[in-house]
């Protein structure tokens, strides 16, 4: 009788799990906070597969100005973005390093993953993990004319869970 | 004789008072009724199992998903309660293949999820709850197919921890080594002990290349199998921990014939300070070891455990070793007439002398000339391996 109920419980954790991980995604909008970020244009160029549209970000690119790493990251490790709302309440880049740093007001911590150095223009790669946006079915010729000068709108739950809420056009 | 056969000719014994009526109920006794394996059931029911699956399948995109999530969840609780009851009743084979079933569905239900909501992940996180749901099936029934299924999870996880993310994932290797190690230990199961091994030569690959240590490290991790065989075998089995590791040195060693002579090897040989130190602790272990075994051979398979990357003929070093092993098993072989031993050796000698073969006159001669005295060589030494086998054998049953 025992073993029943300690079954019973193994399959409502595994049940938990995968309710958690749906259950967060929905909560996040309550939540979270929003956030608006410029997108970069994505090498290759073309950045609509199908089913999703491949983004990369300005914040993703890091001269070394505001580097703020002193030793050499493997690939993969974890680095904290600060972020900062500029006037049009597009949040950019005050610096990256490898400590939490406490946010003021209007400005927001990030974390990201270091990926590689670009020799050639001299910037930082990290990778934020919001690279793909998935979409409908043939929207894909929509998108494609404006990734790389649109806005993006970022949910980022207490938990440090991410996801897009929204794709728009930029203000240029 | 089947029963049919039995029932039939037995009435006829009975009435020719060979048997008597009860005799003939007990020989009947004897040949149970065979279960009738319902065959087209089986079918029907994978065929409408299969029905569900290519339905939810071609209308997965269009789902909307709540219903999704829906559906993982409610064929997974399908699948589970119908195992548990089935094993309550009895049902063992039938109750076991929906509790995997349910497992798989699982497993899918997490990489599924998690492309639904965009989750990106970062590491092998997910194996590591799957494998967890697996050992836990495992412990509650005991049963080896959860064992196995939870080595595959941890080991599939590793390796593509080790492609994805180029690196090892701790807690995979700690639910492997020490959850699943333990079962081993107090089970003491050969099968058990070979799934494992294989596992554990797999997490040592990717332990050592994706963290980008030196490979010199898989010396000393496939000499901690060496040793650990001690404490998964009883008396009389197949020390499987054992030759599954000095399976793996004789790769290691073979490759080290062919690649040891390339600089770009030989510089990453630099800082093994302290490969040496938890090498030379391991090593006086395995000596000591074997000093106080009953059989006084095994000192021979620490030869292969020998590290010689740090010379500049690290290659030649290695065949020595190969060679070393191969003439020492069949000399004591010979000398205290053990038929296995003399095999192990003759075929090391055999693979050995082929390895120097190619390793020294690759380079020197044109292919059919090479392949041509490359063949005749076998051939002599094999005939004058099986003739000294022949006249040992003879003289051992003399």
């Amino acid at each position: 009788m025992m073993k029943r109920w300690i079954f019973y419980l193994i399959v409502f954790l595994q049940i938990l799990f995968l309710s958690l991980m749906s259950i967060s995604f929905y909560v996040m909008d309550a939540m979270g906070e929003t956030i608006k970020l410029e997108t970069a244009p994505v090498d290759p160029r073309d950045p609509f597969y199908g089913d999703y549209v491949a983004l990369s970000y300005e914040i993703e690119q890091i001269p070394e100005d505001q580097w703020a790493v002193e030793k050499e990251l493997d690939r993969g490790e974890r680095v904290f973005l600060l972020l900062e709302s500029n006037s049009k309440g597009i949040y950019e880049l005050v610096e990256a390093s490898k400590i939490w740093k406490e946010a003021e007001e209007n400005q927001t911590v990030l974390r990201a993953r270091y990926q590689w150095y670009d020799e050639i223009n001299k910037t930082y790669q990290v990778d934020i993990g919001l690279n793909r946006y998935f979409i409908e079915e043939n929207t894909g010729e929509f998108y494609e004319e404006r990734i790389g000068e649109s806005v993006v709108e970022i949910v980022i739950a207490p938990w440090g869970h991410k996801k897009i809420a929204s794709l728009e056009e930029g203000t240029e | 004789m089947n029963r049919d056969q039995i029932v039939k000719e037995s009435k006829k014994w009975v009435e020719a008072h060979i048997i008597s009526e009860t005799q003939r109920d007990q020989l009947i006794e004897q040949y149970p009724k065979k279960q009738n394996k319902p065959v087209l059931l089986t079918f029907a029911a994978i065929f409408i199992g299969l029905g569900f699956l290519t339905f939810i399948a071609s209308n997965w995109s269009e789902m909307h998903d709540l219903s999704r999530m829906g559906i993982i969840i409610g064929s997974l609780l399908l699948f589970y309660l119908g195992g548990e009851y089935a094993c309550r009743k009895h049902a063992d084979r039938l109750g076991t293949s929906l509790l995997l079933t349910a497992l798989l569905i699982f497993g899918a239900g997490i990489f599924l999820t998690g492309q639904m909501y965009h989750y990106t992940s970062f590491s092998a996180f997910p194996f590591f709850v799957w494998a967890l749901a697996g050992g836990s099936l495992y412990f509650l029934y005991q049963n080896w197919t959860f064992f196995i299924a939870t080595v595959v999870i941890t080991t599939v996880g590793q390796v593509y921890s080790g492609i994805v993310f180029q690196s090892y994932h701790l807690w995979l290797g700690v639910l492997f080594l020490f959850g699943l190690g333990w079962v081993v230990y107090k089970n003491k199961v050969t099968m058990a002990s070979l799934v494992f091994s294989i596992g554990y030569i797999i997490h040592s690959l990717v332990l050592v290349f994706s963290e980008g240590f030196p490979y010199y490290w898989l010396i000393v991790l496939f000499l901690a199998l060496y040793l650990l065989d001690d404490l998964v075998v009883r008396k009389g089995q197949i020390r499987i921990f054992k030759s599954s590791a000095i399976l793996s040195i004789l790769v290691l060693n073979t490759f080290q014939v062919f690649f040891l002579g390339y600089d770009y090897w030989f510089d990453q040989n630099e800082s093994s300070f302290y490969f040496f130190i938890v090498w030379a602790v391991l090593f006086v272990f395995a000596v000591i070891r074997s000093a106080i075994s009953t059989n006084n051979y095994y000192w021979i398979d620490l030869i292969l455990f020998v590290p010689v990357f740090r010379f500049g003929f690290g290659d030649v070093l290695s065949l020595v070793l190969l060679f070393g092993y191969a003439l020492l098993w069949l000399i004591s072989g010979y000398q205290q007439e053990v038929v296995r031993w003399v095999n192990k050796g003759t075929v090391a000698f055999l693979v050995t002398t082929l390895l120097a073969y190619f390793q020294l006159a690759w380079d020197f001669m044109n292919r059919s000339l090479f392949f041509f005295i490359g063949g005749l060589l076998l051939f002599a030494l094999s005939f004058f391996l099986e003739r000294k086998r022949r006249q040992f054998h003879k003289g051992g049953e003399a």
